[in-house]
């Protein structure tokens, strides 16, 4: 206990302590707004996620080995031999699903609350940037254990860029390395998956951070009729809020755990350029863009699975009414909800599509549109 | 189309070539058709030309009957020094003459059988080794099929003319013709080729055993064997179960469909057939029960190296039974058996062992959750008390 | 005593917060170092098994011995030592060895293969793939290659 002061006295003597440690107090001792409750713990959370990411993947790193001799070989060595591989793997596996959630849920609060109006619109740009990020980090790590359900889904997904006007062939080429999915490209996914993203998401994320700290939290007071919070009236971040996130902090590790305990991320089989399994289906994230896309002819499902993506973007620009309280934005939350539902059926169809369902004892088959199709025994036995 | 009958319309083409050409050409530049079919043929690259084998102008001879074509083809095929270069034998006339079709051509003076140029062609013949060759084991058996399927042919000699069309629905068949496996028997394998003949009840065993070498050793020894040797014609060895031409690969079901053909009467063999079959049986299913377990779990991402190796072990096992059966002998049958059923309860015990590993680790969530949710209390309660 | 009691219940809360902070911590980091510390000498890289002690084999000893999944026949010659699949070509039954002929033998239907790999006896039709051996320190190592 009585190092510090020495260490205190060294660090004065270079450097300006008092300026920094005050920084550090009144950071630490940020009032936040009374109306701060737990909706808003999830800008947190993701960022715990991201940081459980970095913590496992560079774990990973360890002992993975990016090329197609030895991918998939090293991530059987981290499930079968390495001590609490399966662990890590699944910290990591599990950890950037409930990251994507998190970040959603965040972002939903964010638009219902009106949080992203006016000073905030950049704020809000930049989550839409980490949005998208943490959608590429999913997509590129799922191709690294060169499994056949990544090899497959990378190679519909990486497809679709081929439907772009012009330059597809050439995007596509350059995102696989080549003609088709191979070593090529699981090198190009490792880099862009440990190197450029990670650094890409860490400027991100602390400039959208500085800004968040710089103006506030917004409450749900209409822009323009904003005070500063007063002394003494406002909820202070540490020990309160950090309080109050741990509560939730004890919940998502607990929900981390359980899914990798009960649900654990398989191995599955080494990936065969010659055999495709049937049912290829992207991560359940990708999952209603990649429904949505079925419905129309490549380049046209193209534009239009851009739309929601753009119109998200350029959300604060185009909603710029002062108010926040949703219940005087009944047009911004219809839109909201109408897009929640669209996503969530989209998706839903999405992952019933091309599978066989009964209902009320009678078997269905589920077309790529998800459009049931009875299956008659009788037909079925004639057929063979 | 037979050969005499083409050998005639060569010569019929040839005259109406000659007809053409001015009469004091020779005639062999006449024959178009022929010089083209010649040309990389086997015997154009040996250096052989049009008057080595037609002494004269084909127009003017008779057609040849098909003795003359045999010998004919023997005077270089049958001198040794002629053949050494070549690496050929020079036993194939000898041969001929051992066989069926040499038999009846020479003593009965059959012109229906066939003779060399019906199986190597005339003008285009090209060696065994050359994939278009009509002898080359993927075409070999259409070869013989011209005549072997042809029924009214084969009804002069009360010979059966589905051979052929069996022999393609059989396992050597899909090997050869299928597979690309030319090591897998065609026709002439078992048959032989310039001394065919169909191998006896006897020495059917042996042609057999030229491959299934293992097969035929452990045969030997079994009550089966005495039972061919001594019974002339009552147990033709290893066609008498697994057939002949149409031969499928071996399964358990043939022990339902073969043995009954002798000892349907005769329940004490009946009940060694249940009992060999039983052993077999469950040593199948116990390796591909297992085999699914290991895979399943593999694919989970359990560690199942030495799993893997107990399947090896296991296949091994089955393997050595299935060809160790032809014995009958079951007290050989039974360690083997056990050896693998052994190997198979190792296997899902061991498989066992890892999914009670994850039963505890499911089981680690009740204390993991009991941490965190007092944790949870703790930081709440902190939370309180600061308000307060 | 009155005035007291809520300042010991809160110094028993902040001690429980810390050792429930302290014990997570060390629940996160004891997995984190086991994980690091090498489970077996060599990484995933190269699959590695050692056959044991050179002593323990005598000149045309054999021993099966697995690479990974793959099980192994390791020969000491006189000119050394020699290590091959031993899953047979034919039907993929695991091979011993033959003391009377001196080759690799399978039990399944008696192929051999000679000291190199080759099948001279029977249906195998390829020869066994060779691993390759290493004496480290009197210790036979195989890997395969």
């Amino acid at each position: 206990m009585s190092i510090y002061p020495k260490i205190r006295l060294w660090l004065n003597d270079r450097y300006d302590v008092a300026t920094v440690e005050q920084f550090v107090d009144s950071q630490i001792h940020k009032p936040l707004p009374k109306e701060t409750g737990f909706w808003h713990t999830f800008g947190s959370l993701s960022l715990f996620l991201f940081v459980n990411q970095i913590v496992t993947g560079v774990l990973l790193m360890i002992y993975y080995r990016p090329t197609t001799n030895t991918a998939f070989e090293s991530v059987r060595y981290i499930m079968t031999k390495a001590h609490f591989g399966w662990l890590i793997r699944g910290l990591h596996a599990w950890g950037a699903t409930l990251m994507i959630l998190c970040v959603l849920i965040h972002m939903a609060r964010t638009f219902f609350m009106g949080a992203y109006k006016k000073p905030r619109e950049l704020t809000w740009v930049l989550g839409v940037a980490i949005f998208g990020c943490t959608v590429t980090f999913g997509f590129t790590g799922y191709l690294l254990p060169w499994n056949q359900l990544s090899y497959w889904a990378t190679t519909v997904g990486t497809e679709i860029t081929g439907a772009i006007p012009w330059a597809g062939q050439y995007l596509k080429t350059l995102l696989r390395g080549g003609e088709g999915v191979s070593g090529e490209t699981l090198a190009r996914f490792y880099v862009l998956h440990v190197v450029i993203l990670p650094w890409a998401l860490t400027g991100l994320i602390a400039t959208h951070l500085f800004l968040m700290r710089v103006q506030g939290l917004a409450t749900m007071v209409r822009f323009g009729e904003e005070k500063p919070i007063e002394k003494g009236h406002g909820v202070p971040f540490f020990p309160h809020h950090v309080l109050k996130e741990g509560v939730i902090f004890c919940l998502l590790i607990g929900a981390l755990v359980t899914l990798i305990v009960l649900l654990p991320v398989e191995l599955g089989e080494k990936a065969d350029p010659f055999v495709t399994p049937e049912g290829i289906k992207p991560e359940w994230y990708f999952l209603s863009t990649y429904q949505l896309l079925k419905y129309f002819p490549k380049t046209i499902g193209l534009f239009v699975s851009l739309i929601p993506q753009v119109l998200l973007l350029l959300w604060p620009f185009i909603d710029r009414s002062p108010e926040r309280n949703p219940h005087r934005r009944l047009w911004a939350l219809g839109i909201g909800v109408v897009a929640l539902v669209a996503a969530l059926v989209f998706g839903l169809l999405g992952y019933i599509s091309e599978t066989t369902i009964t209902w009320r004892g009678e078997k269905y088959e589920l077309d790529v549109y998800a459009k049931p199709h009875k299956v008659c025994p009788a037909e079925n036995g004639n057929a063979h | 189309m037979n050969a005499a009958r083409r050998i005639m319309l060569a010569g019929a083409l040839c005259w109406s070539a000659a007809t053409a050409f001015a009469a004091d050409t020779p005639w062999t530049d006449k024959c178009t058709e022929q010089t083209r079919l010649f040309t990389g043929s086997a015997h154009q690259a040996a250096g052989l030309k049009c008057e080595d084998c037609h002494t004269a102008d084909p127009k003017t001879q008779t057609a040849k009957d098909k003795q003359t074509i045999a010998e004919s083809c023997a005077k270089c095929h049958a001198d040794v020094r002629k053949m050494n270069p070549y690496g050929l034998p020079t036993d194939q006339l000898e041969s001929y003459k051992t066989s069926k079709h040499g038999e009846a051509l020479f003593s009965k003076g059959d012109q229906r059988v066939a003779v060399c140029t019906d199986c190597h062609g005339t003008h285009d013949i090209l060696k065994v080794r050359s994939p278009e060759a009509r002898t080359h084991p993927s075409n070999i058996t259409d070869t013989c099929g011209r005549c072997h399927s042809n029924e009214k042919l084969m009804s002069q000699y009360k010979l059966p003319s589905d051979v052929v069309a069996k022999y393609k629905t059989s396992y050597h068949a899909h090997l050869v013709l299928k597979k690309g496996d030319f090591s897998a028997p065609t026709c002439v394998t078992c048959h032989g080729n310039h001394g065919a003949m169909p191998p006896g009840t006897k020495e059917v065993g042996q042609v057999c055993g030229k491959c299934h070498v293992r097969q035929r050793e452990l045969f030997e020894k079994s009550p089966h064997a005495e039972a061919a040797a001594a019974g002339a014609g009552l147990f033709s060895e290893c066609v008498s179960c697994h057939g002949n031409h149409a031969i499928q690969k071996a399964s358990p079901e043939l022990f339902q469909t073969s043995c009954i053909q002798c000892h349907a009467k005769d329940p004490k063999q009946l009940a060694v057939r249940t009992a060999t079959v039983g052993l077999i049986r469950a040593a199948m299913y116990g390796y591909s029960q297992a085999t699914t377990q290991v895979q399943a779990a593999t694919i989970r991402g359990l560690p199942t190296d030495d799993d893997q190796l107990l399947l090896q072990e296991v296949k091994t096992q089955v393997t050595q039974l299935e060809a160790l059966q032809h014995t009958l002998a079951m007290e050989q049958l039974k360690p083997i058996a056990a050896h693998a059923d052994d190997l198979v309860r190792q296997t899902q015990a061991d498989i066992a062992g890892l999914e009670k590993l994850e039963w505890w680790k499911r089981r680690g969530l009740i204390p993991v959750w009991a941490f965190l949710l007092s944790m949870a209390a703790l930081f709440w309660a902190k939370r309180k008390q600061l308000e307060s | 005593m009155n005035a007291q009691q809520p300042v010991s219940r809160q110094k028993f809360l902040d001690v429980l917060i810390g050792v429930g902070l302290a014990a997570w911590a060390a629940a996160f980091v004891a997995p984190v170092l086991t994980y690091v510390w090498p489970s077996q000498r060599r990484g995933p890289g190269t699959q590695t098994a050692s056959a044991g002690k050179v002593n323990e084999f005598v000149e045309w000893q054999t021993k099966v011995v697995a690479v990974g999944s793959h099980p192994v026949i390791v020969v000491r010659t006189p000119q050394g030592f020699r290590a091959y699949s031993a899953i047979c070509t034919h039907l993929g039954c695991i091979v011993g060895w033959d003391v009377v002929r001196h080759q690799i033998a399978c039990p399944c239907h008696a192929g051999y293969f000679d000291i190199n790999g080759r099948p001279v006896a029977g249906p195998p039709p390829r020869p066994l793939a060779e691993y390759g051996i290493a004496v480290v320190k009197g210790e036979v190592l195989v890997k395969s290659t």
